[in-house]
Parts: structure tokens; sequence; C-alpha cells
């Protein structure tokens, strides 16, 4: 076995060496070409999905999600429940928030939206929201009559579509709002805000001081979002929050805005590495076939002479592993040394953010083990074909 | 050193059947220069592929150096192939990717020698063959007598018991027909060397010790 290997090496580094050159570089570009192709559209779809899920946590959900159980359509004691998770040490910060559905006045334009009610701070120690102001400023403690604007309902710095907006509201405008309960209030526009999260950039923040106002009460919750210290960490929160009996239904955010559009990448991303895979060993079968069904008569001479079999299979083995091997290691250093930082310094701008593509190891190396592995079966089926013929018929062809 | 005894090659074309060899039975002794001659058709080729365990008869027995081959498997046959007999075919047959002395130690390598014996090997055979000069040259840079040079060499690097040969000289012109044709005589005289060769050149046959006639598949002579 260890000699059998020994002379297929052997040969095939001559075969390799002194060939065809065109046929070697053009076999190892076309590897290259399907390792990226099997690579670069997962990585940025995983960027896609990465970018979605974590712009899920920081512009509008936190790492956890609490929401009424069903049929109900208030969290019960919220105040009660928000100081019960802020005791728990992995817990970073906790929001109470109350949306509703209103109708937003400014000058001849209106338009229908939901008015999220929150307690400034809390909801700073959750998102990005306080940093995500563009102009103005954020909301303070005490506000009441002051409202903030999400750019695409504002109109303003560069919306994706300004026919959806209230026309270009600067701070310091007025809007007029109308609640479902028919309380209409008047606020001044203190900041604008864009996180670019297309979904987060919709919304209208107000103080929950004024709920009061409106609904005759403060402690009225619909969405307690929290944000933990680490990473990670939200199935173990989760599992805690769930063994101290809350009462409530408890979400990992990330799965819950994004399991849809993970599970569509998902299926997308499988579709690509088959054709990908399907595209290099058809490649690579075709080149090895076509060597092989060339070299006929010389592999039933090499036969004849008593190189066995096994020599002459894993020699074409070793020829295609080595055409993959070399578009795997060629194909990589174009990925990670030319393609990730050309898109780290040029990200895609999607409707959730700035995308870069993401390599994730584990991918990587899967993809390039079903390579090889497909690469092996393309050496072997044409090499196997050819010297399983009659010597004497191969070598009169 | 070879004895064969009632071989019949029947090739089914079609609905017919067609004997290429019809019960013939030799005996070549060791050191033994034997010509298998004939006219085209005469089923000379198809004989030399039987003992040399290239192809299988339909029936009969073939025993070399005391083997019946018959019995054995593809890879039996097959190292059996490597290690005592040696082949020279009519196209030179040898692989373009490897240098002369590469592809003399080639089968030398398959029977499992060290890099170090191969090469010496090699060179011992290449001088012998008369291409000291020519070992590190590529099959395209070698002129055909050259090429064939290199299979015989190619044949002799495991010290096969008997060399066979497949038409060696029907594509060389008749300077480098002689030249082969000779060292197989010296071949022959000097190490012993059993050769069975198939050629249908008239004026090749002073080189033999004995010619065997083949004619419709039947020993004429």
């Amino acid at each position: 076995m260890f000699n059998d290997i020994r002379v297929a090496i052997f040969m095939a580094i001559r075969e390799i060496k002194r060939g065809n050159k065109g046929t070697v570089l053009v076999t190892i570009f076309i590897m290259t070409l399907a390792v990226l192709n099997l690579l670069f559209m997962p990585c940025i779809l995983d960027g896609m999905d990465y970018k979605n899920k974590l712009q899920v946590v920081d512009a509008k959900f936190g790492h956890v999600v609490i929401e009424p159980k069903e049929g109900n359509a208030l969290i019960q004691n919220p105040q009660s429940l928000q100081k019960k998770i802020n005791a728990f040490n992995e817990v970073e910060g906790v929001s109470l928030q109350y949306s509703v559905g209103a109708t937003v006045y400014y000058k001849d334009k209106s338009l229908g939206r939901s008015i999220t009610f929150i307690n400034p701070i809390d909801e700073g120690s959750v998102t990005t929201l306080a940093e995500s102001i563009v102009e103005g400023a954020y909301l303070t403690k005490l506000d009441t009559d002051e409202i903030l604007i999400g750019s695409e309902s504002a109109g303003t710095h560069k919306p994706i579509d300004i026919s959806n907006s209230l026309g270009g509201i600067a701070t310091g405008d007025y809007v007029e709002i109308k609640y479902n309960n028919g309380v209409i209030r008047k606020y001044r526009v203190k900041g604008i805000y864009k996180t670019k999260y297309i979904n987060a950039d919709y919304s209208l923040f107000l103080n929950n001081k004024e709920l009061e106002n409106i609904f005759g009460t403060k402690d009225m919750a619909d969405t307690i979002t929290i944000r933990l210290k680490k990473e990670n960490t939200e199935y173990d929160f989760i599992k805690k929050l769930t063994y101290i009996g809350i009462g409530e239904d408890v979400f990992n955010s990330r799965d819950r805005a994004g399991l849809e559009i993970s599970q569509i990448f998902g299926v997308i991303k499988m579709i690509l590495a088959i054709i990908a895979i399907l595209v290099s060993v058809t490649t690579l079968f075709i080149v090895i076939y076509i060597d092989a069904i060339n070299k006929r008569k010389i592999i039933a001479v090499i036969n004849a002479i008593g190189v066995n079999r096994k020599i002459i299979i894993y020699s074409f083995i070793f020829q295609s592993v080595f055409y993959s091997a070399s578009g795997i290691i060629i194909g990589l250093l174009i990925l990670y040394y030319l393609l990730v930082p050309y898109f780290i310094a040029n990200p895609f701008m999607m409707p959730f953010g700035e995308v870069s593509l993401m390599v994730e190891t584990g991918v990587v190396i899967n993809r390039m083990i079903a390579l090889m592995v497909t690469a092996i079966i393309a050496g072997f089926v044409p090499a196997y074909q050819v010297t399983k013929q009659n010597i004497v018929e191969a070598m009169r062809s | 050193m070879i004895e064969a005894n009632n071989l019949r090659k029947t090739y089914q074309m079609g609905s017919v059947k067609l004997d290429a060899l019809k019960d013939v039975s030799i005996d070549i002794k060791k050191g033994e220069f034997v010509f298998i001659m004939g006219p085209s058709g005469s089923g000379k080729s198809t004989l030399l592929h039987q003992l040399a365990l290239l192809d299988e008869p339909t029936s009969g027995k073939i025993i070399i150096d005391g083997i019946d081959t018959v019995t054995l498997s593809d890879n039996e046959k097959t190292n059996f192939r490597l290690h005592k007999l040696g082949y020279v075919f009519q196209e030179y047959a040898i692989l373009k990717e490897l240098t002369a002395l590469e592809n003399i130690f080639l089968p030398a390598m398959t029977a499992g020698k060290g890099n170090a014996q191969c090469k010496k090997r090699g060179k011992e055979l290449i001088e012998i063959v008369g291409l000291k000069n020519r070992s590190n040259h590529l099959p395209s840079e070698l002129s055909g007598g050259q090429q064939q040079r290199v299979a015989i060499a190619r044949a002799l690097v495991n010290k096969p018991k008997i060399l066979f040969a497949d038409e060696p000289c029907a594509n060389l012109d008749t300077e480098s027909s002689k030249s082969i044709l000779e060292l197989f005589v010296k071949l022959n005289a000097e190490s012993n060397q059993t050769i069975v060769m198939v050629t249908h050149e008239e004026w090749h046959k002073k080189y033999a010790q004995r010619i065997i006639y083949l004619r419709d598949g039947i020993i004429e002579k």
C-alpha cells in the first residue's frame, strides 16, 4: 500500500510538472473559481444574516424579548418584572416599551405609524437609539412634549423611500399625533435618528411619562427588551427566566426576528453549495476523464509491465486532489486577502445596515472537505473505468 | 521455462466464432532466443499475449517457471508480470512525462526497490542499451530507436525470467532494427536471457536460435 502510494505520487508529480502546462493552469483556475463560487455568496448571505440579527439586537430588541402571553395585550406588572430581571447579574439593561398605532400629521402630510413609549434612560441601556441621533438630541427623563422620529418617517438623512415619509422634518418642527382612542397631541421634534436598520427607522419614540396623559396610566408595557452583558448567553438566560416563572412569553430576539430570513438564506446557501460542488466535480471529472481516455493505451502498457491498477488509480486521484487543493489555496488567499478586506472597506448598503463578507471558519472547512472528497471521486471514477479495460484491447486502441 | 499445452483462443465476433489459436502446444527452454513468425492474421501476436499473461486463453494450460499461470488471479498475474516477465512493444510505449532513466526504473520502483537502488539499476541498464548520455532526456527528445532501447532497458530492470517482444522493430528503420536485434542477441548470449519475439520480417531470421511458424492459428513448423 505504502509503495503503491509512493509510485503513484511519483507518477502524478511528473505528470503535473511535465504534462500540458495549459491544462494544469486552466484546471487550477476553474477550481479557484469553483472555490470562490462555493464561498463568496454564502459569505455575503452570512454577512447579511449576521448584520440583520446584530441590528435586531442593537437597534430594536436587545438580546431577549418578553411579550404578553398569547391572548393578552399587555404584560402583567411590567415594572415589578423589570426590577426582577434587573436583579440578574448577566443583565446590562431592561427597557419597557408600549407601542400603539397612530396617525402622524406634518404640514399637509399624514402617515399611519407605530408610536413607542419608552423610558429614555432604560432604552439607552438596551439599544443604540441614543447613539443613532443624526440631528437634534435624544430624549431626557423629563421630556413629555418632545418626540424622536426615525429618518425613514422624517424623510431626511437619505431615507430609502422618501415617498413613504413626512417629506422632510427638521428638529424644532412640530408634528400632531392622533391616537386610536381619539386623543390628539402636538409634539416638538427633538431629534431624528437613523440606525440604518430600516425596520427601526420608521418608528417614533415618546417618553413613557406621556402614557399617563394619553391613557391615564404609565405602568403599561407590551414589550420588555433586555440587553445581556455577554453575547451568546441568551439561551441560558431564557432558561433562567423560564425557571423563575415570569408568566409571559420569552424569545431570543435574534431567532425571533431573523429566523425566517436565516432559513431562506440557509436554503439558498445549500442550493448554491450543491451547484458549486457539482460544477467543480464535473470540471475535474471531465479533465481527468479526457486525460485518462487519451492515455488508455499507455495505461494498458504500464499495467502490462506490472504496474498494478491501484497505482494508476491513485495517481489520477492525486492529480485530481492536487488541482482541487491548488484551487482551494488560491481561492482562500483571494477570499481572505482580497475580497474580505475589499468588502470591509466597501460594504454593501442594505436595508438593515452595511454588510460585508462574513467568513465562518467552520463553513469554510466543511465546504473544502466536501470539495476534496468530490475531487477524490472525480479522480477515481474515470481512472477506475480506464484501468478495468482489457489490456490487449486497450493497447490496440 | 515456458510450457504451453493445447492453447486455444476463440474470439466471438457477433454471431461468428473465430479461432485465433487452435490447440497450440509449445515448449521454450531457459536461455533460448525464439522467434514466432507467420503471415498476418496467423495468430503470432495472440500467442505471445497468452504466453506473456496479457490475455487469457479460452482453454489450455501455460506453465511458466513451474507455475500454472492460468489459475492466477488478476492481481497475481500483474505481480507475476512485474517480477518474472519483461515486455517490449511495437510502439515503444514509454511514458512521455518521465525521463529515460525514470521510465527504466519505474517497474523497479513498483516492485518496492528504494530510490537509490532504482537509480543504480536504471543507470546500469541505460549503459547496457547505449544511452548513458541520454538518461535525463524526455522521450520527445529521443529518436524511435533510442525510445525502443529505453523500453528494452525497462523490460530488463527487474531481471525477468523471460523477455517478450512484440514486433519491436516494426516502427524502426533498418539500422535501428539491426541495433535492437543485436542488443537482444547480446543479452541472450551474455546473460542467458530467455527471449520470445514476434516478427514478420524475413531478414530477422538470422538472429533467432529457433523459429516457431504459425499459420491460421496452428504451428506450421
